[in-house]
């Protein structure tokens, strides 16, 4: 696939090491000339010096022929235009983008942008599990189906299922248990016969609605 | 009842035609503008445009609330009218949902996006037509070529580097 990416940070640059190494063609748009070389240094020649809201440059980004265009940038405003250039000028097929304010999701999604990502949002979920100290950890929403998502939960010694079969921890209606990771790293595909061990990481889809009754279910089983 | 039909009317005129899932305006919302006593504006930008454009409005029997990140700025709105009420400064928190919000979006009839920064007045614009259903939005947008990009997406897309070349040529070539 061509995939453009528009903005700065350190996010861009890992995604743009990430996807190269994945065999995809990618062009960066950078206003840093500094940082352009750079880039060009790690990831062969893919910058191009610029603003991405400038037409002519997502044009030599080769915008006409891109899959996808991805705006990383800090400015909600300059993604929003990025990706609606992309999309109205040369016929992106999809555009993506990070949202720094969260209540701007509502209007990226209202105005077709494919997949607007609250980074904001990300971050404020994830600290607040890692401060609830619930054990249960979302890990990333599926994309298309917006009720769903893959959340991972530890397993206490406390647990109250501590050597049962998984089947009878009820996850919640629809939830499905899909890998076990083991303390010790190994990986194992579970049956309902699996017995859980403490230290366990189990990976679970679940929809959004359930994932607060899964919280809760295993809170309350921890504490008892 | 005739009044409220009409509004609708000219809703439908702005809506998107493209596929991306832009709802037009709520008949709700056109009911309660229309009844309004009076004409409010939402301009967001204060530059000598801006300010020309307020005080005319304000001459109109407009309310027009005027948002910027600079106090400087906002000094040279007309006093006389400050003072009337008729022209609201608004000391910008730099969050252009919180803006609108205090600049009371939801009951103006017209919002005009005039900053100096293109992408800026781009997304506020679409903010104040598809978040709040404000009738008539205007958006000042430099670039010629973006421009035209906006025209078939329910905002008015003004472009001064277009108006001014124009205005040249026509010098140039009566």
């Amino acid at each position: 696939m061509h995939i453009i990416i528009a903005g700065a940070g350190k996010l861009r640059t890992a995604l743009a090491r990430w996807l190269v190494s994945n065999g995809h063609e990618i062009a960066v748009i950078e206003e840093d000339a500094t940082k352009c070389a750079l880039l060009d240094e790690v990831l062969g020649s893919v910058s191009v010096h610029g603003s991405s809201v400038d037409v002519s440059k997502l044009a030599r980004a080769g915008a006409n022929r891109a899959n996808v265009v991805i705006a990383t940038s800090g400015d909600d405003d300059v993604n929003l235009v990025t990706c609606q250039i992309a999309r109205q000028l040369f016929g992106a097929a999809r555009t993506v983008s990070v949202v720094n304010y969260p209540e701007h999701v509502e209007l990226f999604t209202l105005l077709g942008i494919d997949a607007p990502v609250s980074v904001t949002s990300l971050l404020l979920t994830r600290l607040q599990e890692s401060l609830s100290g619930h054990g249960v950890v979302h890990l990333m929403p599926i994309a298309n189906h917006e009720d769903r998502m893959l959340v991972s939960v530890r397993i206490a010694p406390s647990f109250g299922k501590v050597g049962r079969p998984l089947k009878e921890i009820a996850l919640g209606e629809g939830a499905l248990a899909v890998l076990v990771i083991g303390q010790d790293g190994a990986i194992t595909l579970p049956s309902p016969e699996t017995p859980v061990r403490a230290g366990d990481e189990v990976i679970v889809v679940t929809s959004s609605n359930w994932q607060q009754e899964l919280r809760d279910l295993l809170v309350e089983r921890l504490e008892k | 009842m005739a009044g409220n039909h009409l509004a609708r009317n000219r809703g439908q005129e702005h809506q998107v035609t493209g596929g991306s899932g832009i709802q037009g305006e709520g008949p709700l919302l056109e009911l309660t503008r229309s009844e309004h006593k009076f004409r409010r504006a939402v301009i967001l930008g204060c530059r000598p445009s801006a300010i020309a454009v307020a005080t005319a409005l304000s001459e109109q029997g407009y309310t027009v609330h005027v948002i910027d990140e600079s106090t400087a700025c906002l000094d040279m709105l007309p006093q006389a009218r400050v003072a009337e009420g008729k022209i609201v400064p608004l000391l910008s928190v730099r969050n252009i949902q919180q803006d609108l919000i205090k600049a009371e979006i939801r009951d103006a009839n017209v919002f005009m996006a005039m900053t100096a920064v293109d992408t800026i007045n781009i997304l506020a614009a679409q903010m104040a037509k598809h978040m709040y259903q404000t009738p008539l939005v205007i958006c000042k947008i430099d670039d010629p070529t973006v421009q035209s990009i906006y025209k078939d997406l329910g905002i008015i897309p003004i472009s001064p580097t277009a108006l001014v070349s124009q205005y040249a040529l026509e010098a140039v070539q009566p």
